[in-house]
């Protein structure tokens, strides 16, 4: 491969970031964009059939930067690519009508637009972590106005929940990816495995991992790093959403991947803190997902929940070692998947907030009623999430399932214990039918319920361009999912290698009757916790929909805000304070014996908007006329004295 | 090598200084040009001798075999003296604009000229006691400038300011004094001239640090720095970002690499104790920066905090640290200079000095305010840009000094992401106020807002731009840098 084009690719829709400083028209600047969003897709989908692992080569620029970047292409890494320009192709065209009903700071968004699309593109085809970071940090800033684009109060809060997590999150990684440069002595990606294979400090490797996985747990919006996601995200635009929820968020993972597959590999430990943190993550998003009631937060929460899935991917492709190819396979499968259901379903979303100003669910439903495009494209996506055969969330789900499955088979046959995952399989299920349940919801919300008020809407609802992109992304999630082998199974082969696993031998049966049986499951559970428990907790009587969920308690109120904001400083500045006016006391002390007519001089605090100047109480009191300094430089006196004859 | 040129840099700008008060210049204009063609030309000559007389010297003085005023430019000398000459004569155009609005140019010009000498004749001082007397000379040549003003707040600065530094210089006489009285020896030599390790010499490198520590700001003798803030912004950016504060963290890089040897320092109880200061004081200004609303404040208390990350890599005492200081030196120099020249050009075309007056200024004053958002990213340390690189370099040779038995390395490097982090808030909540005002706020607020004029901005657009371009030659220019750490040239 042309080293020039990869580059080409990853600093192009850099490059194109600069383009609004020059040109006025943002429907210019559009059109370009999109022009350039598919000739990346077409450029990735080629590089992903022509993909074969024998002859990729590292790409580096050993001058940028002080420590050079190196980029390669694998088998994952092209993947993802694809998702991310895909991604770009439906946001952008779709962005194009979004923002025709506001149309402020435009140009700025398209900036950071292009510049967050390079930087992810950038990072899931890095060849050390160094790059990954640079990409990494690049794609957290740039992503910052995106969602504070409104610059509304929510948003703002979002963005600085947004921003602190990005900061911080990349702080502690790059302590870690330092550190483990130190022990390892490298930091490509390849050699990681290798390199710490010999290393005997087990507990010190595995602060290492935490460190790094901590910065990528949080982009990704595992718990308990989860507080910004929900606000973040509906909060963005929503074709910045679909970026955010679909591809952002996966970086996350693929950070995960790298920390549990080569810097931990094989420790059952660290797989099980991953796994723990997979299914509480996945089964608190499908939770609050069910009770929210507002459209963009419902899909925010999903998100949450997908990533639990996909956590528990990772986790089990460690666990199950050898055996570990069909949790490999769901891991990557479902980030596709959540990839094309997410773009439809906040594309949707923002079709429907375009025309009603609104994302509250009882006040846009019946929105979607009689409006064929939208209701067969959210539909398909909704199915999709729900994994229901023939629609592709159900082959990775299946597939995770499977894996969960396979370890309780492989404990049960050296006589372990099973509890633990028998309930992690429980579990697993329950959030499938939360799933099923909450995207029943907003089904029946927009698409079944009659509408409670008119809305004006101009034009067509939505221009033929978004309809039909988003269309064929829902056919694709319809052939993948009726047609797995031909497709799912052979893009999961091809990334198989960065997994860490073999290729599949056999095909599995997908539509076999055991598999089928979680998906039927998991929609009989949806089925009872729509019809009947949520008519009774999230629906009201007179059928509008609350959120019972107090929305202060959450992780980020309870503990992060209280320690960051409160605890911290009061303790850190006591002390400072104290410290602080040391040396000023000591010498005011000292100015008052040598000087003591001297007026004392003023100094100035800090506080809000204090233009005035404030006097320092007067010292005078403490060492006031005569006698009292004689006293004192006596007792000075005195003191050397003594000491002097003890130590003479 | 004796070549009496060698002080000509140092020479020059004072007697040009010197002259100036003397001349009778027809109008404020005619002074400012004065004060720009002269510093130029000494950056020149300072540029040119980098490269062709390196390694030269010039012994002006001898009062005894021990004692000499000489001069000598070396590695160190170098990267400090080529900082201080690429950021003069763009502070001082900057300062021809800035102090039409403080009065009183020809007295100001003539002593920033002055000072220019004297950070020089610091940066090439080949031994203690020269070191010592142009680290005395610079405190008293920058006072008039911190008084500018000369009203009471200005006057209390100037006396804190004299106060903390000729105490603190004191402290490094006793210990230049120790020095000459154990080893008869005050060169400075790569790897230090300790002969005998008497262990009283490690109370005087303490005293030494603390001593030159307060130009640095160490914590707790760092209260100077942000009370001098009130000087004319052009002396709070160049002298308290740059040339005052590095020549403490130069003259203590000195000391430890030069004068007492990491062979005789590396691995006692000063070093920790050393290293404990430089800790406190990043977490310390780092936190205070955050909690201070007033603009200029805000950046000084930013300055305490990062003039320490600097110390730290020089308390590491490895040759990869020290690398790492001499880059972060370098990078906050160009930094922090043209965060304080946007502070100056608000407060100077729009009067405002605190955060919470300039919400949504970037829309009116959108230049300014990218400069502004390109450094702080750069301060904060967000790769690509340089910052990142310097604090990378530093974190990874702490990293590489750690073990278990001496944690304090690793604790350093914890203190460093901290207060990356706390630089984040600060900076952040300025761009944030400044890019996106709440809802509520009315853009009739603005429309007094004018952008900086171009006097202010060039400067300032110029050293960002170089800064920038860091990232395509820091391959040469670290390599240049580890090449003088390790004592070459």
């Amino acid at each position: 491969m042309n080293s020039s084009v990869l580059l080409l690719m990853i600093f192009a829709p850099m490059l194109l970031g600069f383009l609004p400083v020059f040109v006025k028209n943002t429907k210019i600047i559009n059109t370009v964009m999109v022009v350039c969003a598919v000739a990346e897709l077409a450029l990735c989908i080629y590089l992903l059939l022509t993909y074969n692992t024998t002859d990729a080569q590292v790409i580096a620029i050993p001058w940028f930067a002080g420590m050079g970047i190196g980029i390669k292409i694998t088998g994952f890494g092209i993947l993802q690519a694809v998702a991310t320009s895909l991604i770009w192709v439906g946001s952008s065209v779709f962005s194009d009508e979004y923002f025709d009903h506001a149309p402020r700071n435009l140009r700025r968004y398209y900036v950071f637009w292009s510049i967050t699309f390079g930087a992810t593109l950038g990072m899931f085809l890095a060849n050390d972590l160094f790059t990954v970071f640079i990409f990494f940090e690049i794609m957290s800033f740039a992503s910052y106005p995106l969602v504070v684009h409104n610059q509304d109060d929510a948003s703002i809060k979002a963005g600085n929940s947004y921003l602190s997590i990005a900061v911080i999150g990349g702080l502690v990684t790059l302590t870690g990816i330092f550190i483990l440069d130190h022990f390892a002595g490298t930091v490509v990606i390849d050699e990681i495995a290798a390199a710490v294979a010999g290393f005997e400090d087990a507990d010190r490797l595995f602060i290492v991992a935490f460190l790094i996985f901590f910065g990528f747990a949080a982009k990704a919006g595992m718990f308990p790093l989860n507080g910004w996601l929900p606000k973040a995200h509906p909060a963005a635009p929503a074709p910045a959403s679909a970026a955010l929820s679909g591809i952002l968020i996966k970086t996350g993972i693929f950070g995960a991947i790298v920390v549990t597959s080569r810097v931990m590999q094989g420790n059952e430990k660290w797989a099980m803190m991953v796994l723990v943190i997979g299914i509480i993550t996945m089964f608190l998003g499908a939770l609050c997902a069910f009770m929210s009631v507002n459209l963009k937060e419902t899909l925010a929460y999903s998100s949450m929940s997908q990533i639990g899935f996909i956590v528990i991917g990772v986790a089990m492709t460690q666990m199950l070692g050898e055996h570990g190819t069909i949790a490999a396979y769901g891991t990557v499968l479902h980030m596709i998947n959540h990839t094309m259901i997410k773009l439809v379903l906040f594309t949707c979303a923002g079709i429907v907030y375009q025309n009603t100003h609104s994302l509250n669910l009882n006040e846009i439903q019946g929105f979607g009623k009689g409006k064929k495009v939208l209701t067969l494209c959210f539909g398909t996506a909704a199915l999709g999430i729900m994994g229901v055969p023939f629609f592709n969330g159900y082959i990775s789900k299946t597939l995770l399932h499977e894996a969960i499955v396979e370890k309780i088979h492989l404990l049960h046959d050296v006589h372990a214990a099973t509890g633990f995952f028998q309930s992690a399989e429980v579990i697993f299920l329950i959030s499938g039918g939360f799933t099923v349940a909450y995207m029943t919801k907003l089904f029946i919300c927009l698409f079944v319920k009659n509408p409670t008020k008119e809305w004006h809407i101009h034009k067509a609802y939505v221009s033929g361009k978004t309809s039909v992109v988003i269309s064929i992304v829902a056919v694709v999630i319809f052939v993948f999912g009726a047609l797995p082998h031909n497709t799912m199974d052979k893009l999961a082969a091809i990334s198989s290698e960065f997994m860490g696993v073999h290729p599949l031998e056999h095909e599995v049966a997908y539509f076999s009757w055991v598999n089928l049986k979680g998906a039927v499951i998991s929609l009989a559970i949806g089925s009872v916790l729509y019809f009947v428990v949520a008519q009774f907790t999230v629906i009201t009587k007179d059928k509008k929909y609350i959120n019972p969920w107090n929305q202060n308690i959450c992780v980020e109120n309870l503990i992060w805000k209280p320690l960051i904001f409160k605890l911290l400083p009061f303790v850190l500045g006591f002390i400072g304070r104290v410290i602080d006016k040391f040396t000023d006391v000591f010498l005011l002390v000292f100015r008052k014996i040598f000087m003591r007519n001297a007026k004392i001089p003023y100094t100035f605090f800090e506080g809000k908007k204090t233009h005035k100047e404030e006097g320092i109480p007067d010292m005078a009191f403490h060492v006031t006329e005569s006698l009292a300094y004689s006293l004192l430089l006596f007792g000075v006196g005195f003191v050397i004295m003594v000491i002097y004859l003890f130590v003479a | 090598m004796n070549n009496i040129l060698v002080i000509l840099p140092v020479i020059l700008p004072l007697v040009l200084g010197y002259a100036s008060l003397h001349i009778k210049f027809e109008n404020d204009k005619k002074c400012t040009d004065y004060a720009i063609i002269c510093t130029a030309v000494n950056s020149i000559i300072v540029f040119v001798m980098l490269f062709m007389l390196a390694g030269e010297s010039v012994n002006v003085f001898t009062f005894t075999d021990a004692l000499s005023i000489k001069f000598r430019i070396d590695g160190l000398g170098c990267v400090f003296a080529g900082m201080v000459s690429f950021l003069w004569p763009l502070a001082t155009v900057y300062a021809s604009e800035y102090m039409k609005h403080e009065g009183k140019m020809q007295k100001f010009f003539a002593f920033y000229l002055m000072t220019f000498g004297v950070t020089v004749g610091l940066a090439f001082s080949a031994n203690m006691l020269t070191m010592y007397l142009c680290y005395e000379a610079l405190t008293f040549i920058t006072l008039p400038l911190v008084t500018h003003s000369m009203d009471k707040r200005a006057e209390y600065a100037g006396k804190k300011y004299i106060v903390y530094s000729v105490g603190g210089a004191s402290l490094s006489f006793i210990g230049m004094m120790l020095m000459l009285f154990y080893n008869s020896s005050i060169e400075f030599v790569y790897g230090g001239v300790v002969a005998d390790g008497e262990p009283v010499l490690l109370v005087a490198y303490l005293l030494m640090f603390i001593g030159f520590g307060v130009k640095a700001a160490i914590f707790p003798l760092h209260g100077w720095l942000p009370a001098a803030s009130v000087a004319p912004t052009t002396v709070t950016a160049l002298l308290h970002a740059v040339a005052v504060v590095k020549a403490g963290v130069f003259a203590i890089m000195r000391t430890t690499y030069y004068f007492f040897g990491t062979g005789f320092l590396k691995g006692t109880w000063v070093q920790d104790v050393v290293m404990c200061i430089a800790i406190v004081t990043i977490l310390f200004g780092s936190w205070s920066a955050a909690r201070s609303r007033h603009l200029k404040r805000r950046f000084a208390f930013s300055t305490v905090s990062q003039l320490s990350y600097i110390l730290f890599g020089v308390t590491l005492m490895t040759a990869e640290s020290f690398k790492g200081s001499m880059a972060h030196m370098l990078f906050h120099g160009l930094i922090k200079i043209v965060l304080f020249y946007t502070a100056g050009a608000i407060l100077y075309t729009n009067h405002r000095e605190y955060v919470d007056e300039i919400e949504g200024f970037a829309r009116k004053m959108s230049k300014t305010f990218w400069l502004f958002t390109l450094c702080s990213i750069a301060l904060i340390g967000i790769p690509p840009l340089p910052g990142f690189l310097s604090k990378f370099t530093l974190a990874t040779s702490a990293v590489a000094e750690m073990s278990a038995d001496n944690i304090l390395p690793f604790i350093g490097v914890c203190a460093l992401m901290f207060s990356a982090f706390m630089t984040a808030i600060y900076l952040f909540e300025i761009i944030i106020k400044a890019y996106f005002p709440s809802k509520c706020f009315n853009d009739l607020h603005l429309d007094e807002v004018k952008e900086a004029p171009d006097r202010l901005f060039v400067p300032m657009a110029v050293i960002s731009a170089v800064m920038v371009s860091v990232i395509f030659w820091a391959n040469p220019l670290f390599d240049f840098l580890g090449n003088v750490a390790k004592g070459g040239f």
